[in-house]
């Protein structure tokens, strides 16, 4: 399931309103905290691409450094060694502290 | 082949109220949701809602739900929905994978393009739910969530 291309639609949105209009959006997922966000063009919202895996990040600091969603949620799990925040201590060492 | 599963509930809204939540009792399986739906059966009033699909590492005590099989052949789901009021849980901060502020006249849906499901860990007791972040009133809110495992 982790296979698809991060650039593309992760979901879409349904909003029913009751003036009988409906919304519909897509929305697009982070590819290290796994967060959807509303796809909505010019709202001036920052977001981010990882260049090491390339897929959309949500824009948040601490999904700055690369730490793809399968990876923490196997770390989380128990099936990868370590914990999330060493794995970032780790990236960090090996690549720099990301400025800002 | 995945088994797909779905539940609803109802739960009154308020202030960081877990509406429904899907929970994993053991390590052997992940959940993948990938359909929710949330509206509200009250009286239609223009009150203002914020919901979020937020995880745990701690399910806590809540009202057993029973999960339907969409196919009536699987067996059982696996996964564990229960639903608000609860005791005891555990969220993970800054865990939001999905969020809306919604009108209480309005419903909203959201259905995951196949890859983009939310992933409910395969540890036990963590668990993945729609919380009821803040909100102009306390209608009752009706959630529906799908899953596969």
């Amino acid at each position: 399931m982790f296979g698809h291309p991060n650039r593309g639609p992760a979901g879409h949105v349904v909003i029913t309103s009751p003036s009988g209009g409906t919304a519909e959006r897509e929305t697009r997922r982070c590819a290290h905290c796994g967060k959807h966000w509303l796809q909505v063009p010019g709202s001036g919202r920052q977001r981010g691409l990882c260049l090491r895996c390339h897929g959309l990040t949500c824009g948040a600091k601490p999904c700055d450094p690369c730490l793809p969603y399968e990876v923490r949620i196997e770390i989380e799990e128990g099936r990868r060694s370590g914990t999330v925040a060493a794995y970032l201590d780790t990236y960090r060492a090996v690549f720099g502290a990301l400025p800002g | 082949m995945a088994r797909n599963y779905a539940v609803t509930h109802e739960t009154a809204a308020g202030t960081t109220l877990t509406i429904l939540e899907l929970v994993n009792p053991g390590t052997a399986a992940r959940g993948w949701i990938y359909d929710i739906i949330i509206g509200c059966d009250a009286t239609p009033a223009d009150l203002a809602g914020q919901f979020d699909v937020i995880r745990g590492t701690v399910s806590g005590t809540g009202t057993g739900v029973t999960a339907r099989a969409l196919d009536p052949a699987n067996p059982a789901a696996t996964i564990a929905p229960e639903g608000g009021t609860f005791t005891g849980q555990t969220k993970t901060a800054n865990s939001a994978l999905l969020s809306v502020g919604l009108n209480q006249r309005a419903t909203f849906r959201w259905v995951a393009v196949p890859g983009g499901e939310l992933v409910i860990p395969g540890t036990s007791d963590n668990w993945v739910g729609i919380e009821s972040v803040a909100h102009g009133g306390t209608p009752n809110i009706n959630a529906t969530m799908h899953w596969s495992e």
